[in-house]
């Protein structure tokens, strides 16, 4: 497409409406809200640049998501400004402490996630290494398939299922966490079998 | 990946829908219905996908006016670019024009003092002066790359073939003794032609490119000349390049530079733009 204005038009429907998207995921990556809107820009800059090289026909939000995260890794592979990110080995580790543990998930979903504060499930996400929140947030937000994550984030889709599934049982056993810290009783038995964690309120009645 | 690994991320992909291939879905299905410590592990899934997507609207952040106003306005200047329009400053380019357009930005403005700056592009731009004519007296890349900036922005760089035709500024590259093959990134700015500069002794190739007021210079060199120490590159820099592909700096009194390997040149681009707006003009797979 040659003639600019239809051009431009084309690009503010096309991608502008996926502002609030960038911005959200550009916010958890960064965690600044002045860095995400220099992430949004530079992005919005790049692609309206190249927009005559997108693809009709293909997801323009994963086109500008992929754009994003470029500019993001550009930005702060090497800053001093990179974002705390935990160490893999670290999750990992934790990760194997809690992989077998057996959750009373009807009592959870009742007690604990059905009471999770906003904020709780928010700091939770935060906490979550870059590799684990980012599969959360392209799945669980952004509704992004599995294959659309796996081409986002360069790897296979066991990867994508995989990262899934732990970022998942890390953000429960964190909500879990907070839950205790809310007054609800989560112990953890540990049985011959492996950890059996039980949920109860433990609010003393008024 | 473990036997048990991969089915708690086929579980994953059950609980979401995804599509499993028939064996894949007998896995999970068979250890659902099998497995008590499965069933309990697809319903946490389960369950903490269902939270999350519940409170996506609260997961969500709301633009700021003022980036959104600011994207705008960016949109505006660059469709006012691709329909050829410049601004009137643009046609009268002068030294103060470049200064206040280096400047000019929140970014380079902060903690800045005008005059000061002027000093150290002046500087800058000196200690390449002082070498004869095409020669840097510096054997380092970065700071070959500085005062040349500088002296585009003073506007006394002399473009030696003044051409946009990257064909035409290869036979001349080669015709000035540049032995390797000139990288041409693609970029969204008018080329306005090249130099040859000599760093100790080799021939190494400069383009400048032109956005709007903003100017662009890029010095390439032999990574091989790099290799052997014929020509340096700091040490921070060149190890960036090796791990990371690409190094980049923001330096407020000399400009955003970009340092990339494409095949065996080594290139070094300096803009006065902000990195962002910098980031911006290049294709994707050339930063």
């Amino acid at each position: 497409m040659s003639d600019p204005s239809a051009l431009r038009a084309e690009f503010e429907r096309e991608a502008i409406p996926h502002m609030p998207a960038l911005y959200t995921f550009a916010v958890r990556m960064t965690r600044d809200e002045d860095d995400a809107s220099d992430l949004v820009q530079e992005t919005y800059l790049k692609a309206y640049r190249f927009f005559d090289k997108f693809e009709r026909g293909t997801n323009c939000k994963a086109w500008l998501f992929r754009i994003l995260k470029n500019s993001y890794i550009n930005r702060f592979r090497k800053s001093s400004k990179a974002p705390d990110t935990v160490e893999y080995d670290v999750i990992e580790e934790f990760y194997e402490t809690i992989r077998d543990s057996s959750v009373e998930t009807s009592v959870l979903e009742e007690q604990i996630f059905s009471q999770a504060l906003d904020d709780e499930v928010s700091t939770a996400l935060n906490r979550l290494p870059d590799e684990f929140r980012t599969v959360i947030i392209l799945c669980d937000i952004e509704n992004f398939t599995y294959e659309e994550i796996a081409e986002f984030i360069d790897c296979p889709i066991g990867t994508v299922r995989s990262r899934l599934h732990r970022a998942r049982k890390i953000l429960a056993a964190q909500l879990a966490s907070y839950a205790r810290e809310r007054g609800f009783d989560v112990d953890s038995d540990v049985d011959s079998r492996g950890n059996e964690l039980h949920v109860s309120d433990g609010r003393t009645p008024e | 990946m473990t036997a048990g690994n991969e089915l708690n991320a086929l579980i994953s992909a059950y609980v979401d829908g995804e599509r499993l291939d028939q064996s894949e879905l007998q896995r999970v299905q068979d250890a659902l219905a099998s497995r008590k410590e499965m069933r309990k592990d697809a319903e946490l899934q389960s369950a903490t996908r269902a939270l999350v997507r519940s409170r996506s609207s609260s997961l969500r952040h709301q633009p700021p006016a003022s980036m959104m106003a600011s994207i705008q306005g960016a949109l505006d200047e660059a469709s006012a670019t691709s329909n050829g329009r410049t601004s009137p400053s643009s046609t009268s380019w002068s030294f103060s024009g470049a200064i206040r357009s280096l400047f000019g930005t929140p970014r380079f403005a902060t903690g800045l003092v005008a005059l000061g700056s002027v000093v150290v592009l002046a500087a800058a731009a000196l200690i390449f002066l002082r070498s004869p004519s095409g020669s840097a007296a510096d054997s380092e890349v970065t700071s070959v790359a500085y005062a040349t900036f500088g002296n585009v922005l003073t506007g006394s760089f002399g473009i030696e073939r003044e051409s946009s035709n990257t064909s035409e500024l290869r036979t001349f590259f080669a015709s000035r003794g540049v032995e390797f093959t000139v990288f041409f990134p693609e970029v969204h700015a008018s080329l306005r032609g090249g130099s040859v500069v000599t760093i100790n002794g080799r021939q190494c190739a400069q383009l400048v490119y032109e956005a709007g007021e903003k100017k662009i210079y890029l010095l390439e060199t032999d990574n091989n000349d790099i290799t052997r120490g014929d020509i340096e590159l700091e040490h921070g820099v060149l190890e960036d390049v090796e791990q990371s592909r690409w190094h980049w700096e923001e330096r407020a009194d000399m400009g955003t530079m970009f340092v990339w390997k494409s095949n065996n040149v080594m290139c070094t681009a300096v803009s006065n733009m902000p990195t962002n707006e910098f980031s911006a003009l290049f294709r994707l797979e050339t930063l």
